[in-house]
């Protein structure tokens, strides 16, 4: 097997041959539960994140997918370094998050920011948008003086396609995308290197949806960040990622170039999810509903491979083996010992015309 | 009929527009106002469009549309408490429904309309079993109050349960997001209603089980012609399963279509501008393509613009577009509230 990060593919992919900004490797977190039960009170793990290895490059957008219960969120606040992995490492820009203490790793904090969903409730109602954002830069940069604060606060506000006159207003007087570009400015106030956005747009109107990616898209471009997007929205994602990582019971069942992992699917898995999505085109009909059934409780993962149970093409050899996360393709990861056929193509085809 | 403004052509739908026998459901002009001591707002104004007898309708819109509230308001939810006004003509299987007697009305709901709503889990009863919370339905439905468990179970296996005994013996806590909707929807199905409203009933739900519940509903459609109103923020899901497609914009409906005209000869331009801002799959576009976004941001209730409400926000505005609210003028079984499009100057 390859190297499970895909440092070989997707590094070539992104044109870069430096350390990745995020890797995760081998991360695990497991969370134990008690419930009432009528037998008394039943311990029980719940194996939110079971093993996922990762990397992302400088400037480059990872995209994950997954259904509810995958663990993706799980996985964005251990990058965030907001909750411990039970076991694996994370480093960002090449150092252990877990390794380092005090000044160091306050060093390296802001170096990952996070924009969340909802733009209201990580905004405080009794402050006013633009202090919020001042106390981030003064925060971050404490040899400033008030004056080159309050300019780069100002910057900030106006990159993010605001107008000056808002850094007055407090959320409630914000539409939603204007929350939610408040929100992106106060990322970019630590120059981080990498921003964690877990579903960054799905609380937003659909007609403003578009501008946020947009916006996002272009900071990417101007200052070169690198995003770990978490998402449901296959069409967006497939829009806004480079690569995307494909998360079933906490763990990665597909890996690679978003547009070939989401249009030609090799696990199973990621077929039906991509199916069941409604396709936005005047020929949109067909078939929906291609699985039966729910992911299975990450309290209870069922043997060998985690999907056996809804797959249509599993066998008896996927209950009793664990399929490793194999590359069938350069850069197109893919745990599945039954994958989808695949289109044959080097990886500069893949680079250049991934639909080609 | 419009407050604003008055169209050169038919302000007012033909008599029995495309299919030939009367709609099940007509709304026209409907209008849902709030009274506040600073004065009357409308949440609400001019929202017209027809259900079909077994046709699948969509309702389209963002937050603050007015989407839910128009659907409630056919249901008789909003009811004459509380400082909602609801005016206009609903015309429900040749009865007009604002005219009922609130007990006539009672009967009309769970009878023959049904309704399903977005958060299965909260509009279930969390101590009370799965099975006798349908039973309540099916009792009601059947006039009786016994021996409802076979039919209770004939229902849960219709919308697509496993192991129904062990469903209708579960709290809803015990049950997925997606059984619950299932739960939901054989309740609204035990008086075999000839209407089955739902308001976002995949929106909480992950996209694999939101295609099962699609899957159901187009069943149901086809197998007993059952009409269903689906409110939806999502374009895609009106375009995997509706007949036709009512688009609202601030409280208005700006544009009636079928769904099969929506791509390609979408009329309204905020129609346009929303088909176009949505990513598609599978484009070699991608990310070195920007997204055609539109600009601005929803007004707010209250803070209407003059004219038309989405003037501000679009590229075709004309003079007259900031001046007077266009009528929403129908021909067949479309219709368009713009002036633009409807080719007045």
């Amino acid at each position: 097997m390859t190297d499970p990060r895909g440092r070989h593919g997707p590094d070539v992919l992104a044109g870069t041959q430096q350390t990745p900004v995020l890797e995760a490797e081998d991360v695990v977190r497991h969370f134990t539960s008690r419930t009432l039960t009528g037998r008394g009170i039943e311990k029980s793990v719940v194996r939110a994140v079971d093993g996922v290895s990762l990397s992302v490059g400088k400037g480059e957008t990872l995209g994950i997918v997954g259904e509810s219960g995958c663990g993706k969120t799980t996985l964005a606040l251990i990058v965030l370094g907001l909750l411990r992995p039970s076991a694996g490492r994370v480093l960002i820009d090449g150092v252990d998050l877990a390794a380092v203490r005090g000044a160091q790793r306050r060093s390296l904090r802001p170096r990952v920011q996070a924009v969340f969903q909802d733009p209201y409730s990580s905004l405080d109602p009794r402050m006013r948008v633009g202090s919020a954002i001042t106390e981030v830069v003064a925060h971050h940069h404490r040899s400033w003086d008030r004056a080159r604060v309050r300019a780069r606060t100002a910057e900030l506000i106006e990159m993010v396609g605001l107008d000056g006159s808002k850094a007055d207003a407090y959320p409630a007087q914000l539409s939603g995308g204007q929350r939610q570009r408040i929100g992106i400015a106060k990322a970019f106030a630590t120059d981080p290197d990498l921003i964690v956005a877990d579903e960054p747009v799905s609380a937003l109107d659909v007609s403003v949806q578009a501008q946020i990616i947009n916006l996002l898209m272009d900071l990417q471009a101007e200052n070169g960040v690198s995003y770990l997007v978490i998402g449901h929205g296959l069409a967006a994602m497939e829009h806004i990622c480079d690569r995307v990582g494909v998360l079933y019971l906490g763990k990665l069942v597909e890996l690679g170039p978003a547009r070939v992992v989401l249009s030609e699917p090799r696990h199973h898995y990621t077929a039906a999810l991509a199916d069941s999505a409604p396709a936005l085109a005047a020929d949109g009909r067909r078939q929906l509903s291609v699985l039966t059934g729910e992911p299975a409780s990450a309290r209870a993962v069922p043997s060998g491979c985690r999907f056996r149970t809804r797959c249509a093409a599993a066998q008896t050899r996927c209950a009793e083996q664990e399929p490793p996360l194999a590359e069938l393709a350069p850069g197109h990861f893919a745990a599945c010992f039954y994958p989808k056929a695949g289109v044959a193509r080097t990886v500069e085809q893949a680079r250049l015309a991934p639909n080609g | 009929m419009t407050p604003t403004g008055s169209g050169s052509r038919a302000a007012v739908p033909p008599d029995g527009h495309a299919s030939q026998a009367s709609p099940l459901l007509a709304v026209r002009g409907l209008r849902i106002s709030q009274e506040r001591p600073s004065g009357r707002r409308d949440l609400v104004r001019e929202v017209s469009f027809d259900v079909g007898r077994g046709e699948i309708v969509c309702v389209v819109g963002e937050s603050g549309s007015g989407k839910s509230l128009s659907v409630k308001a056919v249901m008789g939810l909003l009811g004459d408490r509380g400082s909602l006004r609801v005016t206009g003509d609903i015309q429900f299987d040749g009865r007009e429904v604002l005219a009922l007697a609130p007990e006539q009305r009672r009967a009309l709901r769970g009878r023959d309309m049904a309704m399903v709503f977005q958060e299965p889990l909260a509009n279930l009863d969390p101590v009370m079993r799965v099975g006798a919370q349908v039973a309540e339905c099916v009792q009601r439905a059947e006039q009786r109050t016994r021996q409802a468990m076979p039919r209770v179970l004939e229902l849960l296996r219709h919308v697509g349960l496993p192991d129904v005994e062990r469903v209708a013996h579960s709290y809803p806590h015990q049950l997925s997001g997606g059984m619950c909707q299932r739960v939901m929807i054989a309740m609204a199905l035990a008086a075999r209603p000839k209407l089955l409203i739902a308001d976002e009933p995949t929106s909480a739900l992950d996209v694999t089980v939101q295609a099962q519940i699609l899957d159901l509903l187009t069943r149901m459609k086809d197998d007993e012609g059952m009409s269903i109103l689906l409110v939806t923020h999502d374009l895609s899901v009106a375009a995997a399963i509706a007949d036709s497609v009512i688009v609202m914009y601030a409280g208005r409906t700006a544009e009636v279509t079928r769904t099969s005209d929506l791509f390609g000869h979408a009329r309204h331009p905020y129609t346009e501008g929303l088909l176009r801002s949505l990513p598609q799959r599978g484009q070699a576009a991608g990310k070195d393509s920007r997204l055609v976004a539109i600009g601005g941001t929803v007004p707010e209730p209250g803070q209407l613009p003059l004219g038309c409400a989405f003037s501000p926000r679009c590229d075709k505005a004309i003079d007259r577009c900031s001046e007077q609210d266009p009528p929403l003028e129908w021909s067949g079984g479309s219709a368009v509230a713009c002036w633009v499009a409807n080719g007045d100057d």
